[in-house]
């Protein structure tokens, strides 16, 4: 009985990972690049931008104005620049279709 | 059915594009910046000069009494720019108060003088030190307070361009409020202009971005040709410009629902904004990326024209209040959408 849980379990499980891979929606929770490097830089973006989103007419100061209102613009802008540095994600993905997928150069 | 503009369409904003070309260039607007003080009056007076600022006043206040699709026209061409002076909102805003209201009209003694205007989706108040007035607008009421009347705190923006203040609370002791009831309607109409607003100058911007992004990829070489060579980047600007195309479509019509008071109008400028924040992120991530490393330095233009469009997505309506205006419209079945109700 216990086998067959477990076996259900891992079915399931197997079930919802499956579908977090949803690629190039807002509520997307894995980035379309599985690679270390590309899949940081894909998730940052996401997760800043709902935090601007959240916080709306306040998101573009600067400092804190209210004790319930943060500043998140400088965490929205350092996320422009991880699809950029140690390697675009354009340079990630040639090295995904050339090296795991063996695509030619 | 002639959708395209009027050639006094096009003049007009093409003479007022060749005057930004020269008088609005990033070196000017970053000396604005160094000076701390973005506002620049002569520039605002020069604006006053060319009939820009009255662009859409009544011919009786002394304005040229033109169409808010004109004006819309040079508002993209301010996004374009990054004017710093707020034209856009006296144009969409002001003059439209002072348009609809004849008791706005008689408050407002000097028409040619910026006068700011807030409301809970547009909270901070811009440029207090070079309005002479400022309207706020509540739920259904409307209250003009002389500026020098107001205290309140400076905030920084992450544009330098907007000199923003926080309300704390007004001097009541001189008497200069001024306070009108049941305006619901012409709040909800001011709404609606600003959704525009903020819609036009984000085109304009994504517009800027996005040229920026193709003389760069154009210039810069790698593996012996410009970048702007390989196909990875041109598909990257190739969406952009998509996303812009069709930001233009809806733009344009949500000014002429404005202008030709459709029922409809809030729903149109709910979908042009919308769009046109799809535009400016699309425009704003994919330029950044094209830029390499290089638009993310002080020294480039970009992040001008990036940092403007980040403060206009979230006023006057932000991502999920329009998204949220238009789902509940079209539950209650009240937008006919399709082909067959395009014109009507």
């Amino acid at each position: 009985m216990r086998l067959f849980t477990l076996t259900i379990f891992l079915f399931l499980s197997n079930h919802i990972i499956s579908y977090d891979r949803i690629l190039g929606k807002d509520f997307a929770t894995r980035s379309e690049v599985i690679a270390t490097n590309g899949m940081a830089a894909t998730s940052h973006p996401l997760a800043t931008q709902t935090a601007l989103d959240i916080l709306g007419v306040s998101s573009e100061l600067e400092e804190v104005v209210a004790d319930d209102v943060a500043s998140w613009i400088k965490g929205y802008m350092f996320s422009y620049s991880g699809p950029i540095y140690a390697g675009t994600n354009e340079i990630q993905k040639n090295i995904i279709a050339e090296r795991l997928l063996g695509m030619p150069r | 059915m002639n959708f395209t503009f009027s050639e006094d369409q096009e003049i007009f904003r093409d003479a007022f594009k060749k005057y930004l070309e020269s008088n609005v260039t990033p070196e000017k607007i970053r000396s604005g910046w160094e000076d701390n003080m973005p506002f620049n009056q002569a520039r605002w007076q020069e604006l006053q000069e060319l009939g820009i600022l009255q662009s859409n006043l009544d011919e009786k206040y002394g304005g040229l009494g033109l169409d808010l699709v004109t004006s819309c026209l040079l508002v993209e061409e301010m996004g374009y720019y990054a004017l710093p002076e707020p034209a856009a909102e006296q144009i969409f805003l002001s003059n439209l108060l002072i348009n609809k209201s004849i008791d706005i009209a008689e408050l407002i003694e000097e028409k040619n003088q910026f006068i700011g205007v807030t409301h809970s989706l547009s909270p901070n108040i811009l440029f207090l030190d070079n309005s002479s007035k400022l309207i706020n607008l509540e739920e259904d009421s409307i209250s003009i307070v002389s500026s020098k009347d107001i205290i309140g705190k400076k905030l920084k923006s992450s544009d330098p361009s907007r000199d923003l203040t926080n309300f704390i609370s007004e001097n009541s002791d001189s008497g200069s409020l001024q306070t009108l009831n049941d305006q619901k309607s012409l709040v909800n109409n001011v709404v609606t202009s600003g959704m525009v607003m903020s819609a036009a100058i984000l085109v304009g911007l994504s517009r800027k971005i996005l040229d920026l992004a193709t003389a760069y990829t154009l210039d810069r070489k790698q593996f012996g040709k410009p970048v702007g060579s390989f196909q990875a980047v041109k598909h990257m600007l190739a969406h952009a410009a998509i996303e812009i195309e069709f930001s233009k479509a809806t733009l344009y019509r949500a000014a002429y629902s404005l202008d030709n008071d459709n029922p409809l109008q809030k729903l149109h400028a709910a979908q042009a904004k919308l769009q046109a924040i799809d535009a400016c992120e699309m425009a704003s991530r994919n330029s950044m990326q094209a830029h390499g490393a290089m638009g993310y330095t002080w020294e480039m233009d970009l992040h001008i024209f990036i940092r403007r469009g980040w403060s206009y997505k979230q006023v006057w309506g932000n991502k999920s209040l329009l998204e949220n205006y238009i789902m509940n419209q079209l539950e209650k079945d009240l937008p006919k959408l399709g082909s067959t109700y395009t014109f009507l």
